[in-house]
């Protein structure tokens, strides 16, 4: 049974959206009945990448990668020219080292442009723990929340994500319960 | 929906299954709504197209059509195809893209690498799914009632994660809605 969390930044990701055309959303995630429910509402086009599991970065971060070529390069298929409206991150930055959270983001770098919103978590302090969770949209202000050992193994600050994540930049920061900050990130590809 | 029994071992059997693998419509003094069968002993390879619900219960490579009808693929059973039906129900594992005219069901124990295409989509809790979803919801309104759709410029949420239709203002009284932002 999957506990809840409020979130107060998600209704940001959500505001103001340009319903005209179909809407690109990556979540980083595995599928989950909520976020399923809470997209049919949309004209979209829904992408579930897994990381985390059998098929996600971990197995290609194992294997011999070719020259500027990035672990997430092999892990996202997405076809030519999708530029993605909202990225839904959870807490996925924190399973990933430095190296890996700058490759992420220079993949995604050819999949965002200047209106692409963006959510994830980060701990709000290193020294405290920070336990590792599977998220699904219940709805704007509600996620539904599984913890899943093991923690996060390489929690990132806030300040680390506002300064290694480019093209995504923090627009907005909330403390939450349990050592969580919500970040609403916006991108700037000139920055 | 589907008229399936499960015995004690789990065994998964169709109405159809104890007559042949691979049953037809044409049989006479059949009840209503019938559905063809691959057995779970079955291995199909090639292109299957027709008027009427199928279930999957063995294995199927190629392209499956059945744009009027249901595709139910059981658990146990394995596609790998490109598909495309009325309703699509994955029970158990499909490698490939979904075309569903009505809508795809994923259920707990429905396992799916492809990308889906349909007007509403349903993922059971303990489904594995990897790949996209395209929905549109209109399609389903206007395939159902045909009903005036107005399409809005802008969306807000209510409470409950409801998406409200803002109109665009006139052009001179233009101004950007104000957000929590």
């Amino acid at each position: 049974m999957a506990d809840r969390l409020a979130t107060r930044l998600l209704p940001l990701v959500f505001d103001d959206l340009d319903l005209k055309r179909q809407l690109n959303i990556l979540d980083v995630g595995a599928a989950t009945s909520e976020s399923v429910r809470f997209f049919n509402r949309y004209h979209c086009r829904l992408h579930f990448a897994d990381l985390f599991g059998e098929t996600g970065y971990r197995r290609q971060h194992r294997d011999r990668r070719r020259p500027h070529e990035t672990v997430f390069d092999r892990v996202f298929d997405f076809p030519h020219g999708t530029l993605f409206d909202i990225c839904l991150f959870w807490d996925f930055l924190n399973y990933l080292d430095m190296t890996l959270l700058r490759d992420l983001a220079q993949t995604l770098r050819r999949h965002v442009h200047e209106g692409t919103r963006a959510h994830a978590f980060v701990p709000f302090s290193n020294a405290l723990p920070f336990p590792g969770m599977r998220f699904g949209l219940e709805n704007a202000e509600a996620l539904a929340i599984k913890t899943e050992p093991p923690p996060a193994p390489h929690p990132h600050t806030n300040k680390v994500i506002a300064r290694s994540f480019w093209p995504f930049f923090v627009s907005r920061a909330t403390l939450l319960d349990e050592n969580r900050q919500e970040l609403f990130l916006e991108v700037r590809l000139d920055a | 929906m589907f008229e399936k029994r499960r015995d004690t071992n789990d065994h998964v059997t169709s109405p159809l299954q104890s007559q042949s693998p691979v049953a037809s419509a044409s049989t006479p003094n059949r009840p209503a709504s019938p559905k063809a069968t691959i057995g779970p002993t079955i291995v199909v390879n090639g292109k299957i197209s027709g008027d009427e619900a199928m279930v999957i219960a063995g294995r199927c490579e190629g392209s499956i059509s059945l744009p009027q009808n249901t595709l139910t693929i059981l658990s146990g059973g394995h596609v790998r195809a490109n598909v495309e039906a009325n309703v699509v129900e994955i029970e158990g594992q499909v490698e490939g893209d979904v075309d569903g005219v009505d809508k795809v069901v994923i259920t707990a124990t429905g396992r799916m690498e492809g990308n889906i295409k349909a007007p509403r989509v349903i993922l059971n809790d303990g489904a594995k799914f990897k790949g996209s979803i395209d929905m549109d919801p209109g399609t389903a309104e206007t395939a159902k009632a045909a009903p005036k759709r107005v399409t809005p410029d802008k969306v807000k949420l209510t409470g409950d994660g409801r998406p409200v239709e803002v109109a665009r203002p006139p052009p001179a009284a233009a101004s950007r809605p104000t957000g929590p932002r």
